[in-house]
């Protein structure tokens, strides 16, 4: 990647309603298909940027659904981290703020599974720091820095730390919406959960609506050389 | 008895007009540092290296009034610096009775049998001695003998003249929880001091000795063990049990920076107690160009190791009354005196 203006950016979501949210027609599925997907994308078609959009758990107890966190680290589970690289970073933060999106700039943890329980939160909250959980982001990631890309992430809290989600969940892969459906109708007693999860998703959405124009214009407006030494691993 | 009634139910109503009137952020505790100059230097403190000119600055008391009319926070605590080092303390501390503050004077206690004099015993004041240990380990972390000794004479002297007193401890790497159970035990049963208050040491980057601070998963570790004495039960803390809960990893809290604003001789001080960005001339200032999603816990790495009260016990305030559980665990807390 030369120093310049990037043009090639490649926007990716692990599922089809959060890459509708943000405008994007690349899915990369969710949990750890996500980073052969990418893999397989930078293979077929070299880009200069990769950003990953999504929902994800909420770990830090001060944001609501809805909530939009800017990746400033991410980390996985075993305490590894990658830094996105300084000057996307401040260009996003800059955007944001122009268009007065509210936002934190926090980090990102992934994980295996789902995050479902309210302990398990806080277990995460007080060992990792992160306002995020999701279970795509450090593959993606991976999967960038192995082909030489810089990544930007940025996620949406859909459950709150103070909620835990529906058990039907608790074994989620990213499965099709029609397959969780169906589960959930056989399950009466998790509809009021999943009423509730409903109307965190459309908060979620509607905020990774309103940051889209400002990740797809990511790519054009990076007008200072990459640093790549700054991607660093634990 | 924990957290007086009269300042619970005046806290609470303040906090009730605040939701009323829509206010997204407000002050709890103004933490008041009329001056930076000490007479100790403890190996833990990151707020006495500023140069001889600050130092030998002290705030007037109409400038401590005016802060606390300023920012409007119901109860101001008295920090510095040591505050019994300013010639004036006595008035600010009417000065700010008068005006209807619970005032929180904190203090090493070196000056206090000869401050009591000029001092009047109030509902409204609480002399809060720091105390980091029994003997040997407070004098080794005020870096000085004899002011653990120091300390208890004044302590009997200041509730035998009808004070209120309470303590405020730091945990630091070096307090061991037996250390911690023993020093409370003292503190209730020798001392009967009214509540104490609890807090890891925050990691000052300028403070002379950084092998002191606890990491947080160790802070957890360490407040988990001090916590689950049997003992414990009998301990008066000056904090909601949210605050106590978070200080053992089981509530997840964001810091609530802004819930303690600190005004010193520098100014507002940006963008809290600990962490030093910066100053502006006003409250207002202060509230409306801060940047405060900027700080907390994930945020900056300042905070990573912060639990300290004056970041979280705001949370834990807010918490408290968003929660008709919590306010009733709390209220039960506030009527036996002890933390539920």
């Amino acid at each position: 990647m030369a120093a310049g203006v990037a043009s090639r950016l490649l926007l990716v979501a692990p599922t089809p309603r959060e890459a509708a949210a943000v405008r994007t027609s690349t899915v990369c599925g969710a949990g750890p298909r996500a980073t052969e997907a990418v893999d397989a994308m930078l293979r077929v078609a070299p880009r200069d940027l990769v950003v990953i959009a999504g929902v994800c758990g909420g770990l830090d107890p001060s944001l609501a659904p809805g909530s939009l966190i800017l990746c400033r680290r991410a980390v996985n589970e075993h305490g590894d981290e990658r830094i996105p690289e300084r000057a996307l970073f401040e260009q996003a933060r800059r955007a944001f703020r122009a268009r007065r999106l509210p936002f934190v700039s926090s980090s990102l943890l992934t994980v295996d599974a789902p995050v479902v329980s309210r302990a398990q939160k806080t277990a995460l909250w007080n060992r990792h720091g992160a306002a995020g959980v999701d279970m795509e982001t450090w593959g993606v990631i991976e999967a960038a820095a192995a082909h030489g890309v810089p990544w930007l992430a940025v996620r949406v809290v859909l459950d709150p730390a103070s909620a835990a989600l529906p058990p039907s969940l608790h074994t989620w892969s990213g499965e099709p919406d029609a397959d969780v459906l169906r589960r959930v109708l056989r399950r009466p007693f998790e509809w009021p959960s999943y009423a509730r999860l409903a109307l965190q998703a459309r908060s979620a959405l509607r905020t990774l609506a309103a940051v889209s124009p400002q990740l797809s214009a990511l790519s054009y407006r990076l007008e200072e050389p990459i640093n790549l030494s700054a991607v660093t691993a634990r | 008895m924990g957290i007086p009634i009269r300042q619970a139910m005046a806290v609470s109503g303040y906090l009730l007009k605040q939701k009323l009137k829509g206010n997204k952020r407000y002050p709890l505790v103004l933490m008041l540092e009329p001056l930076y100059r000490c007479n100790l230097a403890c190996s833990g403190c990151g707020k006495i290296q500023h140069p001889e000119p600050v130092l030998n600055t002290y705030l007037s008391p109409e400038e401590c009034w005016a802060a606390a009319e300023e920012c409007g926070a119901p109860v101001v605590s008295i920090a510095g610096g040591e505050p019994l080092v300013h010639p004036q303390i006595a008035e600010i501390v009417a000065g700010l009775i008068e005006r209807r503050k619970f005032v929180y004077l904190c203090t090493n206690a070196i000056l206090l049998e000869r401050s009591l004099p000029n001092l009047t015993p109030s509902p409204y004041l609480t002399i809060s001695v720091h105390m980091d240990g029994l003997r040997d380990l407070h004098d080794a972390m005020v870096d000085r003998a004899g002011v653990f000794d120091k300390a208890v004479s004044a302590i009997r002297e200041a509730k035998r003249l009808g004070f209120r007193v309470s303590t405020n401890t730091t945990v630091f790497a070096d307090s061991k929880p037996e250390q911690v159970r023993d020093l409370f035990n003292f503190l209730v049963d020798d001392l009967d001091v009214d509540g104490m208050m609890v807090s890891p040491g925050y990691d000052y980057p300028k403070a002379p000795n950084q092998d002191v601070f606890l990491k947080r998963p160790q802070m957890i570790e360490t407040f988990r063990s001090i916590l689950s004495f049997p003992e414990r039960k009998r301990w008066r803390f000056f904090h909601t049990p949210l605050f106590l809960d978070f200080l053992q990893g089981k509530q997840a809290m964001q810091c609530t920076a802004w819930g303690n604003p600190t005004r010193s001789v520098l100014g507002w001080q940006r963008p809290c107690y600990l962490i030093g960005d910066g100053y502006v001339p006003t409250f207002r200032q202060l509230i409306e160009e801060t940047e405060w999603d900027r700080y907390g816990y994930g945020r900056d790495a300042r905070c990573t190791n912060c639990m300290a009260h004056c970041g979280y016990e705001a949370t834990a305030v807010t918490a408290t009354m968003a929660s008709p559980l919590e306010g009733i665990r709390a209220g039960i807390g506030t009527m036996v005196g002890r933390n539920a």
